[in-house]
């Protein structure tokens, strides 16, 4: 049963310079207790995808729509994303879907005590009395792993280490055990020992409260560790799809061969570290063909005219490529 | 002489084409045009009425306003539209003057303190608190018994208001340095002159054009402001003045013109000063220029993301093959 | 958190030691001869005599043996005779300073209460009506001296309509008949409710709101009604026109920084948590957008005794700003003296006050 149904999800944002087209047509399904990672590099619109199903873009600057955006609640009701007005979202917010970001400095308000933020959630959702908010906002804290939380309740978030806040986020976010969990870079902001803690509390938490997880990330090493299946998305499109072992081991597309290719083994030596060439290109000024054409290694005319469908490849694997250019790099 | 020539001529084209800019920008013309109106009323106010400030007509005091005096007389019958006229003078004197060297002396102080070392800095910023702890209008008050003369408004206005440009430049200065940019033009040898000519002043100069036309018409204000509570030159003309013996005439009188007059004066004077200076903002700044999107201009925002909506699409798989074979047939490279 | 303090303690004694020193030396930069406003009513020929007054008033020691001795009387909070009213400075002041607060306290009450709601409004909704008629509104009254508009509203109220009174406090000079006692057993009894609810409550609110609601009760009960009621009328006028451009620069403030922080990403955690938009608005985005407001009243509060000369003056208001101008104008520099250096105490008390409240309510140590 899925948690989660998109299909044909479509991003704008007005700026003062026009549209730019965060996110062009994307299917994404998150079966119940599966663990989901979108993967792209930075600007590709995959943390647009995650703050939509939270229903947290504002119109304007940002117009969404979608011909299915379906959230499943825990007791089997179906919703339409889209269609919700925001007092509706603010039932599910939380206590079905909830959401743990980038940065744990700026995400946590500066002139409250974590105590008052975490509270928030047990007395607007549960209409807990002050006093027994504070009572399961420190027991969330121990769940989260937080020495000594009675002290660290009345603190303020500059007085705390990154790991720490981010273990608050964690809190805030899984303490009503909500259905579906996205994570949107919850690393990236850590040092690289606090990482491992942090996406080992994220999967503990995730298996004990059986939350699906959709994982927002850059980092393969964090998917191989945190997904079961994946998207790899390139400039608002998915370019392809599958389960994580086969993504990893055998890519379908150039961009998720190239994305491989330049994370350093640690048992080689290295010469040189790989790079794909050129840059991202800028939403407003996309390649009139395949939008990764003009960094591909196995470009051809026909790439550079016409933006090629999303293939279904057999055995749940999608790749928007016209060839199959592993053929090339598997021999 | 020659090189010189060309020089110079490159330099007045470029400051041509910034004043083209200037007057392109719609802020930019409405501003250009009203402080333009007062400085030619100003510099042609004896071509522009045919009386004189000392025109004395006891007779015709307090007269409503006419034909002959379209603002009406004051209690000695001179002329207010002569007053008037005359009063611009001053207010764009001192307006200018002040804006001028506060302007200066801030951005000096302040980028000394940001930029020459931890003494000069203290030293600054110390200057700085005290300044900005001494009550400004009541020193302004006693100060101004020291000497009426209006030199000395302008040399107390600017040792009173040069903290707040100083404190503004000395803060954007200190965020620049911390750029990486400033770092990388450091580590590449860059000689302080050279980063402070090249990067520095750059970034801080269109904050100070646009800051120096607000102050400008800050000082006007104030400048009327205390030629209101009589401490303005005695022997010289201004709008502040003319608001004062309005105040002891006009009222009872009902000579309404006397008092919106100088007040409509120093709103379109002012008005016209922060409009050039939110223009130069708008051209100078980097960050604001925007090249406007055309296509979906004129429509309703939700029927422009619906248009923009339709325009994402995919090819369905056959397209795409029938596409393909077409390729491979016609024998393209693959 | 103790060094900060000690630091901004120290700075404010050092500019307060600036200030004092500035003040000594301003009369004789100023008058070409310090001792002249001592000469009052002593004919010009009259040489011995004025020699005499110098010799008392010791112009003719050496220069630093004056600055000690102006430093002493300074430090004893001595500050002379007033020349021209024949009074103690002090008692001169202390005649004026309520006449400027009830100006200045009521305006900005007002500009606060109306200037925050505005602000919120406009900032809620951006390019909104409200939105836009506060840029519209800021952009004129930037651009239009306020004693433009109180001259204005003046002719129109005071003299075409006959509205409300164009001068004075009061309809009859200004001396309020005002009962001590009654006073001082208000206001201990309304502080003493405070506290009993702050200790019942633990809500340091009920200190915050008990101050100014007790100095309020006390003033009621210790003035007739009628004499009340006739400051009011006459202070409506000069009230509103600071009122108005007062709001407009709150408003603005509040507006500017409501944008800002409705930005920040802490926002978006608060919304995501599934807080009703009323929470999100008040709890989260208003209370880290008014901070900035704070500095800002601060930094106005030091005004409120010094009251605004241009208003003073074109009401004939008998506050401070109008006794400095008289005093400046009458050559009293004992007088102008006191006044400066009572202006540049509050204004650095209120800075340290504002340093401590902003503490409070920002945890985040930020030096300014």
């Amino acid at each position: 049963m899925n948690v989660l149904d998109i299909k044909d999800l479509k991003i704008i944002f007005r700026t003062g310079d026009g549209f730019v087209r965060a996110v062009e047509g994307v299917d994404i399904s998150i079966r119940e207790g599966e663990r989901v990672a979108i993967v792209g590099e930075s600007g590709c619109g995959k943390s647009v995808t995650g703050l939509s199903c939270m229903g947290l873009l504002t119109t304007p600057p940002a117009y969404v729509t979608a011909r299915e955006f379906t959230f499943v609640s825990r007791n089997g009701e179906k919703h339409n994303i889209l269609e919700k007005t925001e007092n509706e979202m603010l039932r599910l917010r939380a206590e079905e879907m909830a959401m743990i970001f980038q940065d744990p400095s700026t995400f946590l308000n500066p002139v409250m005590t974590i105590g008052e933020q975490l509270d928030e959630v047990f007395v607007y959702h549960m209409g807990l009395k002050p006093k027994q908010a504070r009572e399961r906002s420190i027991e969330m804290m121990k769940k989260v792993g937080i020495p000594d939380p009675e002290m660290r309740a009345m603190q303020y978030p500059h007085e705390l280490s990154g790991g720490i806040k981010q273990r608050i986020l964690i809190a805030m976010a899984t303490s009503l055990s909500p259905r579906l969990l996205i994570a949107d870079e919850p690393t990236t902001a850590l040092d690289v020992t606090i990482q491992a803690q942090i996406l080992n509390l994220i999967s503990e938490r995730c298996e004990k409260e059986k939350m699906s997880l959709l994982m927002i990330t850059h980092d393969l090493g964090v998917v191989r560790e945190m997904a079961d299946r994946v998207y790899v998305m390139y400039c608002g499109k998915i370019v392809e799809e599958g389960t994580v072992d086969e993504i990893l081991t055998s890519p379908r597309h150039p961009y998720t061969k190239a994305l491989i290719d330049t994370v350093p083994g640690m048992d080689e030596k290295v010469e040189r570290f790989v790079q794909i060439p050129h840059n991202v290109p800028h939403p407003m000024n996309k390649p009139q063909g395949c939008y990764f054409s003009n960094r591909c290694a196995y470009c051809t005319e026909l790439c550079r005219t016409k933006q090629p469908p999303l293939y279904d490849r057999g055995n749940g694997r999608k790749s928007r490529c016209y060839f199959r250019p592993e053929e090339l790099w598997e021999k | 002489m020659k090189k010189l020539l060309t020089l110079l001529l490159s330099v007045l084209k470029d400051i041509g084409a910034f004043i083209m800019k200037v007057l392109k920008n719609p802020k930019g013309r409405t501003g250009v045009i009203l402080v333009g109106i007062v400085v030619l009323a100003a510099v042609f106010a004896p071509y522009l009425t045919p009386y004189e400030l000392d025109d004395y007509d006891i007779a015709n005091g307090l007269a409503k306003p006419s034909a002959a005096h379209p603002l009406g007389t004051d209690k000695n019958g001179i002329d207010i539209l002569t007053q008037l006229l005359y009063g611009a003078r001053i207010s764009l004197i001192i307006g200018i003057t002040t804006g001028l060297c506060v302007t200066l002396l801030g951005a000096t102080l302040g980028i000394v303190s940001a930029y020459f070392g931890k003494v000069s800095a203290t030293v600054i910023l110390n200057v700085i608190n005290v300044l900005l702890v001494i009550p400004t209008t009541p020193l302004m008050m006693i100060m101004s018994n020291l000497s009426s003369s209006y030199l000395m408004m302008i040399a107390i206005f600017t040792l009173i208001g040069w903290c707040g440009t100083a404190r503004m430049v000395r803060a954007q200065v200190l965020s620049i340095m911390n750029m990486n940019y400033i770092r990388a033009a450091e580590l590449a040898g860059g000689s302080k002159n050279y980063i402070m000519f090249r990067h520095i002043m750059p970034s801080v100069s269109h904050l100070l054009i646009m800051n120096c036309a607000l102050s400008c018409a800050g000082f006007m204000i104030a400048e009327a402001g205390l030629s209101f509570i009589g401490l303005g030159d005695p022997s010289v003309m201004s709008w502040g003045k003319i608001l004062v013996a309005a105040q002891d005439s006009a009222f009872t009188s009902g000579l309404w013109a006397w008092v919106l007059a100088p007040g409509a004066a120093i709103f379109i004077t002012v008005f016209g000063f922060m409009q050039i200076g939110y223009a130069l903002e708008e051209i100078l700044n980097p960050k604001m220029k925007r090249k406007k999107d055309t296509r979906t201009k004129g429509l309703a925002p939700e029927e422009a993301a619906a248009a923009v909506f339709a325009e994402i699409g995919d090819v369905s798989e056959a397209e795409a093959d029938a596409l393909k074979q077409k390729f491979i047939t016609e024998g393209q490279r693959i | 958190m103790k060094g900060y303090y000690l630091k901004k303690v120290l700075s404010s004694l050092f500019v307060l030691f600036i200030i004092i020193t500035l003040n000594f030396f301003l009369p004789r930069m100023i008058f070409s001869d310090p001792a002249q406003p001592y000469f009052a009513g002593v004919p010009e020929d009259a040489v011995a005599l004025r020699e005499q007054i110098r010799e008392a008033n010791g112009f003719n020691d050496p220069l630093i043996v004056q600055y000690l001795d102006y430093l002493g009387r300074i430090a004893t909070l001595d500050f002379g005779e007033s020349h021209y009213y024949k009074e103690s400075v002090w008692k001169v002041m202390f005649s004026r300073i309520p006449w400027s607060m009830v100006l200045t306290v009521s305006s900005m009450v007002f500009s606060l209460i109306f200037g925050i709601i505005f602000g919120a409004v406009a900032g809620k909704k951006r390019d909104r009506a409200a939105d836009k008629t506060l840029l519209a509104l800021s952009g004129v009254t930037t651009a239009i001296p306020s004693f433009w508009l109180a001259l204005v509203s003046v002719m129109l109220f005071a003299f075409t309509y006959k509205i409300f009174p164009y001068r004075g406090a009061m309809t009859a000079g200004y001396t309020l008949s005002f009962n001590g006692t009654v006073f001082l057993i208000v206001f201990a009894c309304v502080i003493a409710l405070a506290i009993a609810l702050k200790l019942i409550t633990k809500k340091t609110l009920f200190i915050f709101a008990g101050i100014p609601v007790s100095l309020a009760a006390g003033i009621f009960a210790a003035v007739p009604l009628a004499d009340i009621a006739d400051v009011a009328y006459h202070a409506a006028l000069p009230v509103m026109i600071a009122v108005f451009s007062g709001v407009i620069s709150y408003a603005l403030l509040v507006r500017n920084s409501m944008i800002a922080v409705t930005n920040e990403d802490y926002i978006l955690t608060a919304r995501a948590k599934g807080l009703p938009p009323s929470v999100v608005l008040y709890k989260h985005t208003f209370r880290n957008a008014l901070l900035p407001l704070i500095t800002n009243v601060g930094m106005s509060m030091a005004g409120l005794m010094g009251g605004s000369v241009l208003t003073e003056k074109i009401f004939s208001w008998p506050g401070m700003g109008q006794l400095l101008l008289d005093a400046c104008n009458n050559g009293d520099y004992l007088l102008s003296q006191a006044i400066l250096l009572l202006f540049a105490v509050i204004t650095v008390v209120c800075n340290f006050i504002t340093d401590l409240v902003y503490h409070k309510f920002d945890p985040r140590i930020k030096e300014v």
